[in-house]
């Protein structure tokens, strides 16, 4: 009953803020531009007139949104005020919790775009006025302006209530997603706009403009302020997240007491460190195949054009490689300094496994590729009319993906040998490994089953007599190697998970309990008034172990359901 | 050095080996043995046109390129025309950065023919790397004993043209 109140609450607060914001947002863009931040250029239309009707629509949004944003939201900070007996309740909910994640997400993003945009039409408006779209920067502060200070209103309403006392669960996890994965998209913004900059500035520098523009032509200018706006929305987004994050590790309160063991934190650093650890591979690969293309003479650009299409892709492999060791040392330094022996365990696994699996798709991708071409190539193939060079060029694109990859992963992996060699049982019960260990073997089965439908597709419509256009042997080629990667990729990973299977099973303590003995568990719960009993007792034996059954006559009424006053009210 | 080693360590030793050996047949295979390099088909035969015109086009020789259009194509569309639709439609295999061309068939019925290829395009980079094959059909005639591409067209894929005026 109540969960579905709160959903109502929510949502009609959440839809009636979209409104008021983008009623808001209007009437302070027209107030700029009546200032003279509006649109540049002669106007199609009679703008007095244009004006006026856009007033007439912002103000009728604000209107309708504005009651119904009051009524709905005061209904639910009413809920959780201090003073009601079911504050705590509501301020933990889920639904509360889904709220916020949603709010913050919503506005920052609307926030950031207008920043970005702000910053964009500024420069090129600065730099190339003819490049610039003429809209005027007025709409732009107006959104950042309206969206910014609901956004910031919301963080202070968190902090608020996390002030008035502890959380759990999704109350707590969902505002906490939307913090990591705010920070997460914000360091990718801003790595996308830096690796940008540092192209425009080596195109710059070599005299190589993008395809399409004459010289003299201010290529640079859309290219600058797109990396710029990204650099520093980008930035801003991230470093901000981030230090709040930290801030709320540090704190020495249940806030802190919270955070410091959060999933999503470690979560965060382990995306970060994948996603940009894969993002250095593709760039690197992109380069060694440029290099290797000019070797095989299979390349038509210049010198010039080569060197920016080899030292360009280096410079941001760079970039993102740093910041992958940088975000897997942070999060080693953190468990460190946290004390936790068995997080420190967990955080050294997370370092190897997830990187050691990107390796592996890489370089298991390319593998499979390479064997392709040798299949296709030792098979008679049909008769080649134009592009011998395909090879080549194939060639080039997949051994530096080969050995690339798999140099990653071998690193990786040696170093997950010598924690294996260190602590079989350990590592055998670890959820990381297995994990790691299901994924591959699923991922492999997956790919080498898919591959092999197709070639049993052509093989059963050429008994059949189908007519499919092409050469077998080139059209199969790729799917045979797929199939003897995958099959060898999913057996050592199968063979891995069967070995600690048996080091587990070894390793489990003996029964302490006979065959067919029964123990009996007594559990207290202890836990704010006013919930439903019946959740509870289903939650507990729901998180029973297997064996275990929660006994009726042990299980007595543990609370008292109470009459919430809204709800007697309406 | 295997026997000092665990089994970790061998099966590593394993993997790295496979995968050298793989990339090194990979290079030997293409480079050493020269890979599959097109057959050469004599020029007075539909397939050889269009391997002679697919040579010219991947030249970037416009005039060869529009020599090789029966004259009902050319008098459509004039040499400008022609140089004017590669420049705007550009050839990059349909999209994609690599690809190759196979013979299927040819079917001569008088002065005319139809030949059959296959094209395969190779798309993406990295993980997203995919091909795509696809069934191409040109339409060719004899004049003055030499066959000449019947279509107007950009590298493989039907071409589109304003006629100057």
């Amino acid at each position: 009953m109540q969960t579905a109140r709160r959903l109502y609450v929510y949502l009609l607060s959440g839809i009636s803020l979209g409104v008021l914001v983008t009623g808001l947002a209007m009437l302070l863009g027209l107030l700029f531009e009546s200032l003279g931040l509006g649109p540049t250029g002669d106007p199609l239309f009679d703008r007095g007139e244009g004006m006026r009707q856009q007033l007439t629509v912002a103000a009728a949004i604000t209107a309708v949104g504005l009651p119904l944003w009051l009524a709905h939201w005061t209904a639910a900070e009413r809920s959780v005020r201090p003073d009601r007996p079911t504050a705590a309740i509501e301020r933990t909910s889920d639904v509360r919790g889904l709220y916020f994640a949603i709010a913050m997400g919503a506005l920052l993003l609307v926030t950031a775009t207008a920043l970005s945009s702000l910053i964009r039409e500024s420069i090129l408006g600065a730099t190339a006025p003819a490049d610039a779209y003429g809209d005027g920067i007025g709409g732009d502060i107006a959104t950042l302006l309206v969206a910014g200070a609901a956004w910031a209103y919301h963080v202070w309403l968190r902090s608020r209530d996390w002030a008035r006392g502890p959380m759990t669960g999704g109350g707590a996890a969902l505002p906490r997603t939307y913090l990591y994965a705010a920070a997460f998209i914000g360091l990718w913004i801003f790595l996308t706009g830096f690796t940008s900059l540092m192209e425009l500035a080596g195109r710059a520098i070599l005299g190589e403009p993008e395809v399409g523009f004459a010289p003299g032509e201010s290529w640079w200018a859309y290219p600058l302020a797109d990396a710029v706006s990204g650099i520093v929305v980008g930035g801003a987004v991230w470093v901000g997240h981030l230090l709040y994050a930290r801030g709320l590790m540090r704190d020495t309160g249940w806030r802190g007491a919270s955070e410091r063991p959060a999933r999503l934190r470690l979560a965060y650093f382990v995306v970060a460190s994948v996603a940009t650890a894969a993002a250095s591979l593709y760039l690197a690969g992109d380069a060694a195949r440029n290099a290797i293309e000019a070797l095989l003479g299979v390349s038509e650009a210049s010198g010039s054009q080569m060197a920016g299409l080899i030292a360009l892709p280096l410079l941001s492999s760079a970039a993102f490689g740093l910041t992958s060791f940088l975000h897997a040392r942070a999060m080693e330094a953190e468990a460190a300094e946290l004390g936790d022996e068995e997080r420190v365990e967990t955080v050294d696994r997370l370092r190897l496994y997830p990187l050691a699996l990107v390796g592996l798709a890489f370089g298991a991708f390319g593998l499979a590729w390479l064997l392709g071409i040798v299949v296709d190539l030792v098979l008679p193939g049909g008769r080649l009319l134009s592009g011998g060079d395909a090879y080549r060029s194939e060639l080039a694109r997949f051994v530096p993906l080969t050995l690339l990859g798999l140099g990653l992963w071998f690193v990786r992996w040696r170093e997950v040998g010598v924690r294996w060699t260190v602590d079989p049982s350990g590592e055998a019960a670890s959820t990381v490994r297995r994990a790691a260990l299901l994924l591959v073997l699923a991922v492999g089965l997956l790919a080498g089953v898919a591959s092999l439908g197709y070639i049993l597709y052509r093989l059963f419509g050429a008994l059949f007599g189908v007519t499919s256009a092409g050469d077998p042997s080139t059209e199969l080629s790729r799917a045979i190697g797929a199939v003897v990667v995958a099959a060898g990729v999913a057996a050592y990973h199968g063979i891995l998970l069967r070995r600690d299977g048996t080091v587990r099973a070894g390793a489990e303590p003996p029964e302490v309990a006979g065959p067919g003995e029964r123990v009996t568990v007594a559990l207290v719960v202890r836990g704010p008034a006013g919930v439903d009993d019946g959740e509870v007792r289903e939650a507990v034996r729901r998180a029973l172990p297997a064996g275990y059954e929660l006994a009726e006559e042990a299980a007595p009424a543990i609370g008292r359901a109470e009459v919430d006053p809204d709800v007697a009210g309406a | 050095m295997v026997r000092g080693m665990n089994a970790h360590d061998r099966s590593l030793v394993l993997v790295a080996g496979g995968v050298v050996a793989v990339t090194i047949l990979a290079i030997v295979v293409v480079l050493v043995a020269g890979g599959r390099q097109p057959e050469t088909f004599p020029a007075d035969t539909p397939e050889g046109t269009i391997q002679r015109y697919l040579s010219a086009f991947d030249a970037g020789d416009h005039a060869a390129v529009y020599d090789f259009f029966s004259a009902e194509v050319r008098r459509r569309m004039s040499l400008d025309d022609y140089t004017l639709m590669v420049d705007q439609t550009g050839h990059d295999f349909g999209g994609a950065q690599t690809g190759r061309v196979l013979f299927d068939t040819v079917d001569v019925s008088g002065d005319t023919a139809r030949v059959r290829l296959t094209v395969e395009r190779i798309y993406g980079d990295g993980l997203s790397t995919s091909t795509s094959r696809s069934t191409s059909e040109i339409r060719l005639v004899r004049e003055a004993g030499a066959w000449r591409i019947d279509e107007p067209l950009v590298w493989l894929d039907p071409g589109y043209f304003e006629p100057a005026h």
